[in-house]
C-alpha cells in the first residue's frame, strides 16, 4: 500500500514540483531585478 | 539495417554538414574583428542570447550521457535536470550584470581576460588558468567523442572505433581550416535542432513502453544493469530511491555540476554577448525552462529505455571496457531505433551530431586560443607574429584532438562520469576566484593563483583516490560525497587565507573592475 501510494506521489512531486518551485523563484528574481533597475 | 536506411542516414548527415558550412561562410562576412568573433559584437538580443545559452548546454553529454544516466539510475538523478539548466540561470543573473558591464568598458571577450585584469597579472594568472582550461576541455572532449562513436555504432552498424576516427577527423579538420567563423550562430542552430528533436521523441518513446504511468510501474521491477556500482547511484529502482544518499547527490548535482557548469568557459563567456537588460531579468527563467525541458525529455527517454530493455524489447550491447556491465550510454540511439520510424533515423542522427559538434568545435577553439595566446604568446614568445600564433593554435588543436580521440577509444562506464570530472575541476579551479574577484574587494593576485592551483590539484588527487566512477578506487575507499567538493573547500580556504595575508590589491584595479558586494554597477 505504502509503495503503491508513495511511488506516483513522490515521482510527481519531484518531476513537476521542483521545476515549478525554481520557476517561481526565477520569476521573483525578474520582478526584483526590474524594481532594482527602476530605483537606480 | 538495409542499405537504403544507411543511405538516408548518411544523406541527412551530409545535408546537415553542408548547412553548417554554409552558415559559417555566410556569417563570417559579418565578423570584422576578433572581438566580433568572440562576442557577436556584444549585440545579442533576448531570444538570441537565451537560445545561445541553452544551445551551449546541449552536448554529447546532454543527449547520450543524460539518457545513459537515466537508463542506469532513473529518477535518482532527477536533480541533474534542475542543476544543469539552473547553472545558466545563475550565470546570467549573478555574474552576468557585472561581467557584461566590465567587458563593454574594457573590451573583454572572455573570463580569462577578466581574471587577468581583476588580479592585475597578465602572465601567471592567465598562464595557469589557460593550462588548466586546456586540460579540462580535453577531458570534456573525450566525452563528446565517445558519444559520436556510439551513435554511428548503433545507427549505422559501424564499429565503434570507425565512427569515432571518421567524425573525429572531420571535426578537427573543420576547426583547423577555420570553420568556426560563426560559432554563436551555428551553436544556436544546432541547439534548436536538438531541442526540437528531443522533445518530439518523448511521446514516441513513452508510447513504445505503454505510457508514463505504466513505465513507472515497470520501473520498480526493472532488471539490474551490471556489477559496476558507483556510490549513491547504485540503488535498485522503486519508491523513494531518488532520495537516497542525499549527501552524494547534493554534492554532485547541487554543487559540482551546478556551479562548475556556471563557470565553464563555453557557458560563462556568453554573458559578454548580450546587449539588453531584459537578458538579465527574464533570461534566467527562459534559459532554465528551455534547458529543463530538454534535459527532462532526454532523461525520460533513458528511463523508458531501461524499462524497454528489462522487458527484452531492445538490446543494449555489453560495455567494451567495464567487464560484465551494459553500455548504458547506448540507450538513446537504441531507443531511436526502437521507437522512431526508420525514415526519421537520419533526422535523429543529425540531432545528436549537432549536439556533439556544437560543443566539440567550441572546445577545440578554446584549446587553440588557450595554447596560442595564454601560453605561447603570453609566456613563451611575446613578440610572435599573428601568423605564427595562428599556426601554433592549429597545431595545438591537431595534437590535443588526436590525443583525446585516442583516449576515447577506451570509453568510460558512463560518459557522465567524465563530464562530471571536468565540471568538478572547473568548479574547484574557477568558481571561488571568480566569485571572490567579482564581490570581494580584498581578493588578491596571490590568493587567486593559490586558490586556482590548490583547488585544481586537490580535485585531481581526490579524483585519483576516489576513482570517480572512471576507474576502481586504488585504495578500495570511496568518499561518501562527490570528491570535487574537497577541491572547492581547499580552494576557498587557501584563496581567503592568502588574500588576507598579502598586500591589498591596487585601488585603481578594484574601481575599474567594479569589484564590491553588489550585483550591478549603476554608475557611468
Amino acid at each position: 500500500m505504502e509503495r503503491v501510494l508513495g511511488l506516483p506521489l513522490i515521482t510527481a512531486l519531484v518531476v513537476f514540483g521542483m521545476p515549478a518551485l525554481i520557476t517561481l523563484a526565477l520569476i521573483a528574481w525578474a520582478l526584483w531585478f526590474k524594481g532594482e533597475a527602476e530605483r537606480r | 539495417m538495409s542499405m537504403a536506411m544507411a543511405e538516408i542516414v548518411l544523406l541527412s548527415i551530409a545535408i546537415y554538414l553542408a548547412i553548417i558550412m554554409a552558415m559559417g561562410l555566410a556569417f563570417s562576412k559579418r565578423v570584422k574583428t576578433a572581438l566580433d568573433f568572440a562576442t557577436a559584437g556584444g549585440g545579442l538580443g533576448f531570444w538570441l542570447y537565451t537560445l545561445l545559452m541553452a544551445g551551449s548546454l546541449m552536448s554529447g553529454m546532454t543527449a547520450m550521457g543524460v539518457a545513459g544516466l537515466g537508463f542506469q539510475a532513473a529518477y535518482q538523478t532527477w536533480w541533474e535536470q534542475l542543476a544543469v539548466p539552473l547553472s545558466i540561470a545563475i550565470c546570467t543573473a549573478i555574474y552576468g550584470p557585472k561581467l557584461n558591464a566590465i567587458g563593454r568598458r574594457l573590451g573583454f571577450a572572455t573570463v580569462q581576460d577578466y581574471l587577468a585584469f581583476r588580479y592585475y597579472d597578465m602572465k601567471l594568472v592567465r598562464g595557469i588558468s589557460g593550462l588548466i582550461s586546456i586540460f579540462v576541455s580535453a577531458v570534456y572532449l573525450i566525452g563528446q567523442y565517445v558519444a559520436i562513436g556510439i551513435v554511428l555504432k548503433v545507427l549505422m552498424d559501424w564499429e565503434y572505433w570507425q565512427g569515432l576516427l571518421l567524425t573525429g577527423a572531420i571535426v578537427i579538420l573543420y576547426v583547423m581550416a577555420g570553420g568556426l567563423f560563426a560559432v554563436a550562430w551555428t551553436t544556436l542552430f544546432q541547439g534548436l535542432i536538438l531541442v526540437i528533436g528531443v522533445v518530439l521523441m518523448v511521446p514516441l518513446v513513452l508510447g513504445s513502453v505503454g505510457g508514463f504511468a505504466s513505465m513507472n510501474e515497470a520501473l520498480s521491477a526493472a532488471k539490474p544493469v551490471g556489477p559496476f556500482k558507483p556510490p549513491g547511484l547504485d540503488m535498485p529502482f522503486g519508491g523513494f530511491e531518488f532520495l537516497t544518499t542525499p549527501l552524494y547527490n547534493l554534492t554532485l548535482f547541487g554543487l559540482s555540476v551546478f556551479l562548475g557548469l556556471s563557470v565553464a568557459p563555453h557557458i560563462i563567456n556568453n554573458v559578454f554577448a548580450f546587449k539588453d537588460v531584459k537578458c538579465i531579468k527574464w533570461g534566467p527563467l527562459a534559459g532554465f525552462l528551455i534547458g529543463a525541458i530538454v534535459l527532462a525529455s532526454t532523461k525520460i527517454i533513458g528511463i523508458a529505455g531501461r524499462v524497454a530493455w528489462s522487458k527484452g524489447l531492445i538490446d543494449i550491447p555489453s560495455h567494451p571496457v567495464v567487464p560484465g556491465a551494459k553500455w548504458s550510454d547506448m540507450v538513446l540511439p537504441a531507443m531511436i531505433k526502437f521507437a522512431v520510424p526508420p525514415v526519421l533515423w537520419g533526422l535523429f542522427a543529425v540531432v545528436i551530431l549537432a549536439a556533439v559538434m556544437s560543443t566539440t568545435d567550441r572546445l577545440l577553439l578554446t584549446i587553440g586560443t588557450n595554447f596560442s595566446w595564454d601560453i605561447y604568446r603570453n609566456l613563451i614568445n611575446p613578440r610572435a607574429s599573428d601568423r605564427r600564433i595562428m599556426s601554433i593554435g592549429r597545431a595545438a588543436v591537431a595534437i590535443v584532438g588526436c590525443l583525446t580521440i585516442l583516449a576515447a577509444l577506451s570509453p568510460p562506464a558512463l560518459i557522465a562520469w567524465l563530464i562530471w570530472a571536468a565540471l568538478g575541476m572547473m568548479f574547484s579551479t574557477w568558481f571561488v576566484v571568480l566569485v571572490g574577484g567579482l564581490f570581494w574587494r580584498r581578493a588578491t593576485r596571490e590568493g587567486c593563483i593559490g586558490g586556482m592551483l590548490s583547488g585544481f590539484l586537490a580535485t585531481v588527487v581526490a579524483g585519483i583516490i576516489d576513482g570517480g566512477g572512471i576507474w576502481p578506487p586504488p585504495l578500495g575507499f570511496r568518499f561518501p560525497f562527490y570528491y570535487a567538493v574537497l577541491g572547492f573547500i581547499t580552494s576557498s580556504l587557501i584563496f581567503v587565507a592568502i588574500s588576507l595575508a598579502t598586500k591589498r590589491p591596487p585601488e585603481r584595479v578594484i574601481e575599474d573592475s567594479l569589484t564590491g558586494p553588489f550585483l550591478r554597477w549603476a554608475g557611468k
